[in-house]
């Protein structure tokens, strides 16, 4: 009887251990997922602050055409310009910039946001044509061509849109850094989306120094950077949205120089 | 509207910027050729004589002072105007250095563009 009372005792115990012991996982894996998520965001902003040249040439450009279409209004207007129509057709092209300029601000701010994990319909090939036309700017003023390849069959991915642009605008902009040394004639970088079994594979492409050999195994391992300013979390942070996609990610050396990124997520059917 | 006045080419890879800047100079007397890069330019220059060219700093392909660094090399002695979206001290360095003949960003007052335009 005394022997039952003590296992039942030493049972309950240790069941109480485990209790506490889940619940202390638990608890840690919350907090890390904060982390992850704070971290995710920093990283974000940290991109967007590095597009802030290229976010600005962006939305002059809707500002100026409004400026010199109410320009050209006023004009025609205190020159006794009797036609409707042209005064129209202004006033029409100045609402459109406007509208431009609220979109370019609101894609802005949907990337600045903090942003929790969510699950949507994702077109990768749009995802890529928008991110690649955001970084036009970017691309222009480092003298990078930019080539996109897409699947001929747009594939449906179900996601994340803004870490999985995340992820892409990582990697191109990656790709830009590593070509800094290279002849600007020769700075080309190519996204391709492309179908393979079920999964869809997003690959960045560039034509710079490659990586480092020794470093190439640990690239995606947190604070690894060949960057001098570089804090070295962009990458692991890519890792971790992927994983969080069920998907991988691999670097390696391109046969005729430079490297190339791909990541890989299940597919879920077509457009 | 009798569309004899100075011949104005304009360059913008933005087609909004460039229908709007268009639409100014017209409006204000001059007449327009407008391309939307470098290279279409270079394919194809008005057979008017031209007064001045107003050209973008960034354009898709050859860039703005690309395209100036050219036309001068080739003798070419037309006012250039660069025009940026936005103000940077070494566009604007090597804006005056390649010999531009003005430099403003798309939000100056089109009445200090069409001053200088008009002075040439």
């Amino acid at each position: 009887m005394t022997v039952t009372l003590l296992v039942s005792l030493v049972i309950a115990v240790l069941a109480g251990m485990l209790v506490w012991e889940f619940r202390r996982r638990r608890e840690a894996e919350a907090k890390a997922s904060r982390y992850l998520a704070t971290l995710t965001h920093i990283d974000r902003l940290s991109m967007m602050g590095l597009l802030t040249a290229s976010l600005t040439h962006e939305l002059h450009q809707p500002l100026g055409a409004i400026l010199r279409n109410s320009e050209a209004a006023k004009m025609l207007l205190s020159s006794g310009c009797t036609s409707l129509a042209e005064i129209n057709d202004i006033v029409e092209d100045i609402r459109k910039d406007d509208h431009r300029a609220a979109e370019i601000i609101r894609r802005m701010k949907v990337l600045l946001r903090k942003h929790e994990f969510s699950r949507e319909r994702v077109d990768v090939n749009e995802l890529v044509t928008e991110t690649v036309m955001f970084l036009t700017p970017t691309a222009r003023a480092q003298h990078v061509e930019v080539e996109t390849n897409l699947h001929a069959n747009p594939p449906i991915v179900e996601g994340d849109r803004v870490h999985l642009q995340q992820v892409l605008l990582n990697l191109i902009l990656n790709g830009f850094d590593a070509m800094t040394r290279t002849p600007p004639a020769s700075r080309n970088l190519v996204v391709s989306t492309i179908g393979v079994n079920s999964q869809i594979e997003i690959s960045v492409s560039d034509r710079g120094s490659g990586i480092p050999g020794d470093e190439i195994a640990d690239i995606f391992e947190p604070f690894v950077t060949t960057k001098a300013d570089g804090m070295g979390i962009g990458l692991s942070i890519a890792r971790s949205i992927i994983e969080a996609h069920s998907g991988r990610i691999v670097a390696e050396n391109n046969a005729g120089g430079g490297a190339t990124v791909r990541f890989s997520i299940p597919a879920h059917g077509h457009v | 509207m009798m569309l004899s006045g100075p011949l104005v080419v304009v360059v913008d890879d933005d087609p909004a910027v460039l229908k709007a800047f268009g639409r100014v100079l017209r409006a204000a007397g001059f007449d327009t050729a407008t391309y939307s890069s470098a290279e279409d330019y270079l394919a194809a220059p008005p057979t008017r004589r031209v007064h001045c060219l107003v050209l973008d700093v960034q354009l898709s392909g050859m860039s703005g002072l690309d395209l100036q660094r050219l036309l001068r090399s080739r003798g070419s002695t037309l006012p250039v105007i660069i025009l940026t979206a936005f103000d940077d001290e070494t566009v604007r360095r090597d804006a005056w250095t390649a010999g531009c003949a003005g430099y403003f960003d798309k939000q100056t007052d089109v009445d200090v563009v069409l001053r200088l335009i008009r002075s040439f």
